[in-house]
């Protein structure tokens, strides 16, 4: 489908916000599902794009993107001008399960962060006490924080450590003062490897968000792949939310 | 302007329209049923097809390039008895003819793979696989040689009686002598051409951007080889030719069928667009409307 870009802003250096609005399932959104977007006129670039849905309005009809300008594709879709459209297939991909636990972590690092924000306010909603570790290379990477704080606790560490705790968002695990019950998280794969051991230490169940080189986006081509303890399984269709004790990092 | 028919016959099988997805580009046909019905199309190609299940290479398995992309999938499959179980049963009820890609590591694998799914009764067409250049044993390893490739056709042909196409690779000096060793051997068509080898390196790891190294080229960037191998095998055997290879548009289509193709398939262009082969199959018939060719017939070959 055709979806109109109804604002842009770039949050952060070569990080940019976009809204779109237009005919879409908004209602059937789930916080970790993503849109596939064409880039150009799909001959230079023949592969669309997976950027993870940010934040939906079901009542004004539009959803949130956050991306990074990654190469020539993105770069495409970051020039994009209000009132252009954009053809996106979606929502897709199994998004994260609601926890029936009344706490829950959420760790996100770098671009990894955007799809926590529809399932921090989904949580939130659903009257959880939300805790959110968000990691950044440096304190001007930084998007959203705002707008996470309001959700809940939040903890920020930055590798160079101009804001918050020096690190990665998994080294503020150690600051944590109580364990939640259920964890969530999307980012770069050390930090998931990290974290993934820590909840196998504590016990702890619950989802990642795994990333990785697409091409169909809907389960066909079997490029964008991820090891499980059931297999490979496919990030766009299977996933790209992965029981954190089954995938294999 | 007249009424243009696509319908065509390729190797005794009937389709509606000469477009199929090529093999690998459209999974099992399931996960495209739900933008349009499959019977929208000449055929559905499934993905290859080996005896036991297949888990693929290492990530990146997918790299863009201008006007293209790198794949090394790996043939992953889930296997010979899973696909007849749960695959194919459906695939084989949505009223479009059924293409099923074999693979193997030897000619015993290729004939046992084949050998079932003939006998599963829920194919048409068999393609045979000789020209993956992402597995260290088999696929391209059958596709290069002629003596070779005369010998497994030929194994292949004892156990099946499907139409039997072969799957030819450009990544040779001369497609010409492998086409005609396939032929000759008892292939009834000929699928021309699978992906070209090639490589994207990674400046930051320098390292190849995919796991394996190299992979295979597609997409609109390949389209003029592909067309010069069609035209090319075109005179040098007296067999259907599938054209494959960057078409993206139904003008694409058209220019294969010119270089005497009798039908196509479409690959890169599922992944730019799920909706790519209707309007493939829509702008063919607008494009022969248009320009007074009632039927493909008519416009097969006009190069030559």
């Amino acid at each position: 489908m055709e979806l109109k870009v109804l604002s842009k802003n770039e949050v952060a250096t070569g990080v940019w916000e976009m809204t779109l609005g237009g005919d879409f399932s908004y209602e059937t959104v789930q916080p970790g599902q993503f849109i596939h977007v064409q880039v150009g006129d799909g001959i230079t670039h023949v592969l669309r794009r997976p950027i993870s849905i940010a934040d939906v309005s079901v009542s004004a009809g539009n959803l949130t993107i956050l991306f990074r300008i990654v190469g020539r594709g993105t770069r495409w879709l970051s020039q994009a001008r209000i009132g252009d459209s954009l053809s996106v297939m979606g929502p897709l991909g199994r998004g994260f399960p609601m926890t029936q636990a009344k706490t829950a972590l959420l760790v996100g690092g770098g671009i990894g962060i955007p799809p926590l924000y529809l399932l921090a306010r989904r949580l939130a909603e659903q009257g959880k006490a939300v805790t959110t570790l968000l990691g950044w290379a440096s304190a001007e990477d930084r998007f959203w924080l705002p707008a996470f704080e309001r959700l809940g606790h939040v903890e920020i560490s930055t590798e160079d450590g101009s804001l918050g705790m020096r690190g990665t968002a998994v080294d503020a695990l150690a600051v944590l003062e109580n364990l939640p019950d259920t964890i969530y998280a999307c980012g770069p794969r050390p930090m998931l490897a990290a974290l993934k051991r820590w909840a196998l230490r504590h016990g702890k169940r619950g989802w990642f968000s795994m990333e990785e080189r697409m091409a169909c986006g809907v389960g066909a081509c079997g490029g964008c792949v991820c090891r499980t303890e059931g297999g490979m399984e496919t990030v766009c269709s299977d996933g790209p939310v992965f029981a954190l004790d089954e995938v294999m990092l | 302007m007249r009424a243009a028919n696509l319908a065509v016959q390729c190797a005794g099988v009937s389709m509606r329209n000469p477009v199929m997805p090529a093999s690998g580009c459209f999974g099992w046909g399931r996960e495209y049923s739900r933008y349009y019905p499959l019977r929208t199309l000449g055929s559905v190609v499934a993905k290859a097809v080996t005896k036991e299940a297949r888990p693929g290479n290492d990530t990146p398995r997918i790299a863009e390039t201008p006007g293209g992309m790198l794949n090394a999938i790996g043939l992953a499959n889930p296997g010979l008895e899973r696909v007849l179980a749960d695959e194919l049963p459906w695939l084989a009820g949505q009223d479009v003819p059924v293409w099923v890609n074999v693979a193997g590591s030897d000619e015993e694998e290729y004939c046992m793979v084949a050998a079932a799914i003939d006998a599963s009764g829920m194919a048409d067409v068999l393609e045979l696989n000789v020209s993956c250049p992402n597995v260290k044993r088999g696929g391209l390893a059958f596709g290069t040689e002629p003596s070779i490739l005369k010998g497994l056709v030929t194994a292949v042909r004892r156990v099946t009686d499907l139409p039997l196409f072969v799957k030819l690779t450009p990544n040779v000096t001369d497609a010409g002598v492998l086409a005609e060793a396939a032929v000759a051997a008892g292939a009834d068509g000929l699928t021309v051409m699978n992906t070209l080898r090639g490589m994207a390196i990674d400046l930051d790891r320098r390292c190849p951007v995919l796991a394996n190294g190299q992979g295979g080229l597609s997409g609109p960037a390949v389209k003029p080889v592909a067309l010069a191998m069609v035209y090319q095998l075109a005179r040098t055997v007296d067999v259907p030719i599938i054209g494959c290879g960057g078409i993206q548009s139904g003008t694409d289509a058209v220019e294969f069928i010119m270089a005497g193709a009798d039908a196509v398939q479409v690959g890169t262009a599922n992944f730019t667009d799920p909706y790519a082969m209707p309007r493939i199959i829509a702008e063919m018939q607008t494009w022969m409307e248009r320009s007074g060719a009632a039927s493909i017939a008519e416009i097969k070959g006009a190069v030559h």
